[in-house]
């Protein structure tokens, strides 16, 4: 396999690849992951479908309908073959399903409201859930009861640290992020991060909406990400904020929007940038590394997308990024970059 | 927490619902601690996990596809460097080879609509078969194809005519756009240069001719503003001369004084000025400003843009010598190089050039057009007046053939002599006959050509009918002249024969002597003398054919046979010998020789032309005197006898003509003896054969009788392999019958002996069975016809069910039972060699028709099940349920078509289909092969296999490869 390492020259050519539109007219794309190969890509629509990817050869597999559960937060399981994702209707139940037979495997029931957090744990089966309803469940894929239920006074963000042994919950009413022992998280965290550029409130009246929580995989560092005009870099064990990314409109409050977005920013795997898609159709991208001006870190670069962005993921294993919204697209470095940079 | 989950824990020890742990208990646990600080390194996530954190990545590249982003990979290339006159199709030729071409265009300038030397070629994308089966343009095979194209074209690989191409990729063809841009603002801008000159010159007056003249009026249209330098320019000439190319042909904005230079780089200029009105190259020397005047005057320059029409100023002190000739503008040729112009004039070469051409093409017009006509004149010009006189004087005056054709019917014989140049002289007479020119043409050749025997007039024999002789030579020569322009052009070119003149001793004689019609005898003489080398030997030859001719025993039937075949086929009108016409023929052949001069092929052409002019018509007894020459020199005239006496002969020269030689054309002596029946034929015989004399070189007859008759034997036997005695039969071979001839009347006799293949065919009863089929075939219905018949067929029904459903359902359910009843095929049930029925062909059907429709109950396999018990038990041993599906059995066994009595074969010649009309299963029978009417229709019955012995039912179908059982 031909390799890239990833520079900023490489991440400023990143620009779209493909682009798929496999989903119902006017609907939009939720969702987005990629399995631990980085070769499959599953994205929910709020149309009620799931849609399949080959990211390695950039094509669409194929469509996966649940209808009469909505679906919402799709994540492939350990294998590439299986994935869960949250139920929209009916009820708040997350489903195992088998990809290859389009089979669920198992409910997992147990949230009275909206699944808004979906994360599985790198190490092993086990995966957690938060909800509106204030709880954050652990769940072993081999068992349809919930191995651990956490109440917490606001809804969270989830995310496992790299290794598995930790993971964080964000509280973005109190703008505190609590750390729990995966192995004691009945009891209460190890510690908690109280944020206080997130509990400043934008213009002093609302508290920043977070819309993503991520453990970046050297695991020294957590990203929050928010709607306001700012993304947060906060060290991972001491809770300080290590930067501010500035320079992207803040995200349009939009109600039509039945859940919110698995997240419109990630970090590449190896933590150096960060992306973040925008509603004005736009990528940005950061560079951890470039120089802090006036306390925040500007863009390195924005790309010109061809329609907004709310989701986005990063190819664990390639150089490739799959950012979506009404439509799917797959973001590579430029060829001629690639070449020269050889 | 959860303490205990029934899912995962194994034993279930703890009951069907998970236990959680209780807060306390939690809490008991101690003070936690960040579990990650305990970890070292930190983090370790597994190799597969997906928060790895890693620099290098994987490199993706998607191909191009419809759900690609961003340029279409280019399909298209730009393709320049070639000459301007190239076709679009020799382009496309180049570049077929990388892939089908969607489109070429040539790139032509938008005004004259000429071509640029540039041509637009799209790569059509292929259309590919997807995994799933689907039809999918494959938007990357353009891309693909244009890719190698340029990779080629980069490497020099691809020439057009004798230019390297180079190619680009230009998919939007905005290079091409940018090009033609180029030009057409070039173009533009030219124009406009060239109205503005042209307003300029309207100002300044300029003069209306394009040669300046000397200083004054040079000075008139100078700028006002540039009279210093102006001035000073004629102070830097001098009285130098000088060429003044003027502004108007050659733009002194935009040619560099240095083009100049380098256009006049061959001439020894002093120094080229450039001013507004135009260049001026000086020289010092008059005669080289003259000579590079003469050369470059109105020449082109800088590929053609520019005329450079100079004029040539000379020193005004030498006014008079100033040569102001627009008349004299003369283009001449291209010459030689340039370098080579060095104390040669080029026009002058290129005048003696020319001259010279022109004068060798008049001299080989001569050679070839007047001097053969010449030469027939004189060769005619051997008139009577003429030539008698030359006659007497040389005594080897030639006389071309035997035969000496006339047009003047005479009564008199002229009497020719063959000069036998090492023998004496035999008369052989002659009578004159009325040849057909084509016969006559024929012997002609041998008088005109090298390498011919000839036959020489002798002398005293001929003085009493010199006169009669001479036409005869008159118009021989004139026919000869005829004949020459009619055939020897064509089998011997033009030059072959002037140079047979001149290479002859007397060349310039000759060429000389041609206008001379006096001169014809000596000419004639140096041709025979030409000819005598190759003629020796063939003199030799005919030399002994003819002593051989003389010689002939009278003995032998042969002559008299030979002279009822010439009455046979001469005319009336002549009387000749029999001899003597073989003879005639004979130079004819010898003719036909000389053109294929190769000494080896001479015997077989020989034996061929014999055997393929002569189709005699074969009388009684066939004892054709064939006048082949023989191979050995001292063989006789009469060598056919030889030829089938002489074993050696053909077993040494086995070539072709052996297989040529036709049955009847072999000397049947037997056939001969069978005629003489009694001895009152015998004597009557006797009688006829009293004037012959008897042929010496037989020599003791009876031996010579059994060569011939083994001679003949032995033919036969290399045709037929078996040798054949007695009486030539006609080898009669009956359409049934089949006949084997048997030289003793019984097989029983013969011995063992192998019979061949083909002749087995003959009586063998499969094998003429299966020889009538294979006529039967030939004009038997194709398959074509048939697919006609169906296709009219189909657009029958089509109508009919049109019809139909324009009327009732009812209706159309009839025409559809109907449609398969329709394509049904004549087919008869009869007791057959396989199993007690069979269904057999009624007419021969091709392969993949459908032949009958198996039709029976169909019952379900419960039902099938109990009725083949009760059939078992009620005796009928043939089962006749048909297996649709694993539920459904078609029964034909009481109510069913003839279909059923279709038996099984291993090598079948049709197979069951089962296919779905109207959402139901039917059991088709469809033809495999060719059937031909009469054969049984076999399929394979795919019986499942039975391991029990007992069980496995024998196949009696004796097929080649039967499998022994049919289950």
């Amino acid at each position: 396999m031909t390799t890239v390492t990833m520079s900023r020259e490489i991440v400023s050519s990143f620009q779209p690849s493909k682009s798929f539109r496999n989903h119902q007219e006017g609907s939009k794309i939720t969702s987005i992951d990629f399995d631990d190969s980085g070769s499959n890509v599953i994205c929910c629509g709020d149309d009620e479908s799931l849609t399949l990817y080959d990211a390695k050869s950039g094509k669409f597999t194929r469509p996966l309908y649940s209808k009469k559960y909505g679906c919402h937060l799709a994540r492939f399981t350990h294998s590439s073959t299986n994935c869960i994702y949250a139920s929209t209707k009916e009820d708040d139940t997350i489903r195992y399903l088998s990809l290859h037979d389009s089979s669920y495997i198992r409910y997992f029931k147990g949230h009275k409201q909206k699944v808004i957090g979906l994360e599985m744990s790198p190490s092993d089966d086990r995966f957690l859930s938060s909800s509106l309803d204030g709880t954050i469940r652990l769940w072993d894929l081999k068992s349809q009861h919930s191995q651990g239920l956490l109440t917490i006074p606001t809804p969270a963000f989830v995310a496992f640290d790299p290794s598995g042994v930790v993971f964080a919950a964000g509280c973005e009413a109190t703008g505190e992020i609590l750390l729990y022992d995966m192995r004691n998280y009945d009891r209460e965290p190890f510690e908690v991060f109280s944020i206080e550029s997130l509990q400043q409130t934008d213009n002093g009246q609302i508290p920043t909406q977070w819309s993503k929580l991520e453990f970046s995989n050297d695991g020294k560092t957590i990203l929050v990400a928010t709607q306001s005009a700012a993304h947060y870099l906060i060290d991972a064990f001491t809770g300080q904020t290590i930067m501010r990314f500035t320079g992207h409109p803040p995200a349009l409050f939009t109600p039509e929007r039945q859940f919110s977005s698995s997240g419109n920013t990630c970090l590449s795997p190896d933590g150096r940038f960060v992306f973040s898609g925008s509603h004005d159709k736009k990528l940005y991208i950061w560079d951890i590394q470039s120089p802090i001006r006036d306390g925040a870190q500007r863009p390195i670069k924005s790309f010109e997308s061809r329609s907004s962005i709310s989701s986005i993921a990063f190819n664990p294993r390639h150089a490739m990024l799959a950012a979506a919204d009404e439509d799917l697209s797959f973001w590579l470095p430029d060829p001629a970059t690639v070449d020269k940079a050889k | 927490m959860i303490d205990y989950d029934p899912d995962l824990d194994k034993s279930k020890s703890r009951g069907k619902s998970a236990i959680y742990r209780s807060k306390d208990a939690a809490r008991a646990a101690g003070p936690i601690s960040d579990p990650r600080l305990k970890l070292k390194p930190y983090p370790t996530p597994a190799a597969s996990s997906r928060k790895r954190s890693s620099v290098v990545l994987g490199l993706l590249r998607y191909s191009y596809d419809a759900n690609s982003v961003g340029p279409k990979p280019a399909s298209q290339i730009l393709v320049s460097g070639f000459s301007k006159l190239t076709l679009e199709k020799t382009i496309a030729l180049q570049f077929h080879k990388y892939g089908d071409l969607e489109r070429v265009a040539m790139q032509k300038d938008p005004i004259t609509g000429a071509s640029l030397g540039m041509c637009l070629i799209r790569f059509k994308n292929k259309t590919v078969m997807t995994t799933s089966k689907r039809k999918e343009v494959d938007l990357r095979s353009g891309h693909r194809s244009a890719k190698k194209a340029v990779t080629d074209a980069v490497r020099g690989k691809i020439m057009v005519g004798l230019d390297t191409i180079k190619a680009e990729y230009d998919e939007e063809g905005k290079i091409a756009q940018k090009l033609l841009d180029e030009i057409q603002e070039k173009q533009e801008r030219a124009a406009r240069e060239a109205k503005e000159r042209e307003e300029e010159e309207k100002v300044r007056r300029a003069p209306p001719d394009r040669y300046l003249d000397e200083k004054p009026r040079a000075s008139s249209f100078l700028p006002t503003d540039l009279p210093s330098r102006r001035k000073s320019l004629f102070d830097m000439i001098g009285s130098r001369p000088y060429l003044f190319i003027s502004d108007r042909y050659v733009p002194v904005s935009r040619v560099y004084v240095q083009d100049i230079k380098d256009y006049l780089r061959d001439y020894e200029w002093t120094n080229v000025y450039r001013e507004l009105a135009g260049f001026y190259v000086v020289f010092d020397d008059l005669a080289e400003a003259k000579l590079c005047f003469r050369h470059m005057d109105g020449r082109t320059m800088d590929r053609l843009r520019w005329r450079a029409n100079m004029s040539l100023q000379l020193p005004f002190v030498k006014d008079s010598d100033h040569t102001q000739s627009s008349a004299d503008e003369h283009k001449s040729k291209e010459g030689g190089p340039k370098k080579e112009r060095e104390g040669k004039d080029p026009m002058k070469d290129a005048k003696d050039t020319v001259l010279r051409e022109l004068r060798d093409m008049l001299r080989k017009d001569i050679k070839a057009r007047i001097v053969p006509v010449i030469y027939k004149l004189l060769d005619s010009a051997s008139l009577p007046a003429v030539h008698a006189p030359s006659v007497s004087d040389t005594s080897t005056t030639t006389v071309i053939s035997s035969a000496a054709p006339t047009s003047i019917k005479t009564e008199d014989v002229d009497t020719f002599s063959i000069d036998e140049s090492k023998t004496g002289a035999d008369i052989v007479e002659n009578r004159p006959e009325e040849l057909d020119p084509s016969t006559f043409n024929v012997r002609q050749y041998s008088g005109k050509l090298p390498n011919l025997p000839r036959f020489r007039r002798r002398n005293d024999a001929s003085s009493s009918s010199n006169s009669a002789l001479k036409a005869a030579i008159k118009s021989k020569k004139l026919a000869a002249d005829k004949k020459k322009k009619k055939d020897d052009k064509k089998t011997r070119p033009m030059t072959h024969h002037l140079n047979y003149f001149s290479g002859d001793d007397g060349d310039d004689e000759d060429e000389e002597e041609k206008l001379d019609p006096k001169a014809t005898d000596g000419d004639n003489e140096e041709f025979e003398d030409f000819v005598s080398t190759a003629r020796s030997q063939q003199g030799q030859r005919r030399a002994a054919v003819a002593s051989d001719i003389d010689s002939r025993d009278e003995d032998t039937p042969m002559p008299d046979i030979d002279d009822v075949l010439d009455t046979a086929t001469s005319s009336g009108k002549t009387k000749r010998k029999a001899t003597s016409k073989s003879k005639a023929q004979r130079p004819k052949k010898l003719a036909k020789i000389d053109f294929t001069t190769s000494e080896e092929d001479e015997d077989d052409e020989l034996a061929d032309s014999a055997t393929l002019s002569h189709d005699r018509p074969s009388g009684t007894a066939n004892a054709d005197q064939l006048p082949t020459p023989s191979e050995e020199e001292d063989e006789g005239f009469d060598s056919l006898r030889a030829l089938y006496t002489d074993d050696s002969y053909w077993t040494s020269t086995s070539r072709l003509v052996q297989r040529q030689v036709e049955i009847d054309k072999v000397f049947d002596l037997d056939g001969i003896q069978s005629l003489v029946a009694d001895s009152e034929d015998f004597k009557f015989l006797q009688a006829a054969l009293q004037s012959v004399s008897p042929d010496p070189d037989i020599g003791n007859v009876q031996f010579w009788a059994w060569k011939q008759k083994e001679a003949k034997a032995n033919f036969y036997g290399d045709l037929a392999g078996t040798p054949h005695r007695g009486a030539t039969r006609k080898l009669v071979r009956h359409e049934d019958e089949f006949e084997q001839f048997n030289s003793t009347g019984s097989a029983r006799t013969e011995g063992y002996y192998r019979i061949s293949e083909a002749d087995k065919t003959e009586y063998l009863e499969h094998r003429k069975r299966l020889r009538k089929k294979k006529h039967a075939a030939k004009d038997n219905i194709s398959s074509r016809s048939h697919r006609i018949n169906n296709r009219k067929l189909a657009a029958d029904i089509n109508l009919q069910k049109q019809i139909f459903s324009a009327t009732t359902d009812a209706a159309a359910d009839v025409l559809r039972f109907n449609m398969l009843k329709k394509r049904k095929k004549p087919v008869r049930f009869a007791r057959s060699a396989i199993h007690n029925w069979g269904l057999y062909a009624m007419e021969n059907i091709a392969a993949n028709d459908m032949i009958i429709e198996y039709v029976g109950e169909v019952v379900r396999q419960q039902v099938a099940d109990m009725r083949e018990r009760r059939y078992l038990r009620n005796g009928i041993g043939s089962s006749y349920l048909f297996r649709i599906d694993e539920s459904t059995v078609v029964d034909a066994t009481k109510r069913g078509g003839i279909a059923r009595f279709i038996n099984h074969c291993c090598t079948p010649s049709c197979t069951a289909k089962i296919i779905k009309v109207e959402g139901q299963k039917r059991i088709v029978i469809y033809a495999l092969r060719d059937i031909f009417a009469n054969e049984e229709l076999t399929y394979d019955y795919k019986f499942e296999r039975e391991v029990n012995s007992d069980e496995r039912i024998p196949c009696l179908c004796g097929a080649p490869a039967c499998k022994g059982f049919l289950n």
